[in-house]
């Protein structure tokens, strides 16, 4: 039996509804992660999703270095949060550039991903992604690291669930999938941005988020605008997004 | 697998309670009148806290949304100004109670309180976690308010 009052419960959520335009799951998945590494003082996070055959692709990171994380893992199929998918348990790692396990991994790292954890992300009990931490240098995790990481993967998986509540299982997968296609475009903007300023990857993806985030506006959408692939509504001039 | 918004928001009221290292959490919202509503919690223990907070109309989640900061409080049974003890009166189990106003946009929309069964001096660690659980659980409301509104398949980033 729940402790939650359910008519209390839409009297409020009512309230909130208010005058708010709907966000979306995934925008919401991007701050979740957003909250974690500052709630345990970690370098930064990120989500990977597995597709239907099972391979893992990034959906966000907090950061550069995080990107490459996630970024060298898609591409070489390897990696603590790969194994922690597979493997449906926490896997740790003290120095990722280090370690033997996945050797392919180290040339495709930013050098300050060091220490690195992964937990399983579930629904009906069956791994669908990762939640993946990281340290800018060498660290030792321990037991209640990956306690605490289940912990915060069991809240995602929580929000999931509430997504894929009234038949919405079909939009969420929609927008999972849309949020991992435009990764190609998102990555595409950065270049562009680092071409044109001679920025570093870091320095563009920063711009591209501070934007999209002082416009209120989806990364995905200002980095298909970038590109002319949306038209340029909304763009006064894309070369200010830096 | 629970589905419905009840059984989601204890889960994670219950996974909130466990990174924050506390015995249970509980959840007041502002109703479409203003007025803060007990909402749930994980146990017994944290619905009596926040009905009688509700009833009383004073207590540490009041005060916070009140003031609109962090509100911790060691010993709620101890002698005002430093507790509750008419509240605590009608949650004789709970005695340590941290409670986070939950923001949004800038304004109220209700608050999330951590409780322990031992008194305990919350330190500044635990207020900032508790602060950040606080964002989280912002995130999770405005979820669970959109999936009744949010039906087209607009990928977000």
């Amino acid at each position: 039996m729940t402790h939650i009052d359910p008519e209390a419960l839409v009297a409020s959520l009512r309230r909130l509804q208010k005058d708010r335009a709907a966000t979306g799951i995934v925008h919401h998945l991007e701050r979740i992660v957003q909250v974690v590494d500052r709630l345990f003082g970690y370098s930064g996070a990120g989500l990977m999703f597995a597709e239907e055959d099972r391979t893992l692709r990034y959906l966000f990171a907090t950061d550069e270095r995080g990107r490459s994380l996630e970024r060298a893992q898609a591409v070489t199929g390897q990696g603590p949060c790969v194994a922690a998918y597979a493997g449906d348990t926490a896997v740790t790692t003290a120095d990722v550039r280090a370690d033997r396990r996945w050797p392919a991994l180290r040339e495709l790292l930013h050098p300050e991903v060091r220490g690195v954890a992964g937990v399983p992300i579930r629904l009906g009990g069956v791994p669908v992604g990762t939640l993946n931490v990281y340290q800018d240098a060498p660290h030792e995790w321990q037991e209640s690291d990956a306690q605490a990481l289940h912990a915060y993967a069991h809240v995602i998986e929580q929000v999931l669930v509430a997504s894929m509540e009234a038949d919405e299982k079909a939009v969420l997968a929609d927008q999972l999938q849309y949020a991992l296609d435009y990764r190609v475009v998102i990555e595409r903007a950065i270049g562009y941005l680092m071409g044109k300023h001679d920025l570093t990857a870091s320095q563009a993806f920063t711009g591209l988020r501070k934007q999209a985030r002082d416009s209120r506006r989806k990364v995905s959408e200002l980095a298909a605008e970038l590109l002319g692939e949306q038209g340029q509504r909304n763009v006064a001039n894309p070369d200010h997004v830096v | 697998m629970a589905s419905d918004a009840p059984s989601v928001l204890e889960n994670i009221l219950t996974g909130m309670a466990d990174l924050a290292g506390v015995d249970g959490a509980a959840l007041m919202l502002l109703d479409g009148q203003d007025r803060l509503r007990a909402i749930g919690a994980t146990d017994d223990d944290g619905v009596l806290l926040e009905s009688a907070q509700e009833s009383v109309g004073d207590g540490p989640a009041i005060e916070s949304a009140a003031s609109g900061g962090l509100v911790a409080i060691p010993d709620l049974h101890a002698a005002r100004p430093v507790g509750f003890p008419n509240v605590a009166v009608h949650a004789p189990p709970v005695r340590a109670v941290l409670s986070v106003p939950l923001i949004e946009d800038r304004e109220l929309i209700g608050v999330l309180d951590f409780y322990a069964r031992d008194g305990r001096v919350w330190d500044r660690t635990e207020a900032e976690a508790g602060a950040r659980l606080g964002e989280l659980m912002v995130i999770v409301l405005q979820v669970l308010a959109e999936i009744r509104t949010d039906r087209a398949p607009s990928g977000q980033l």
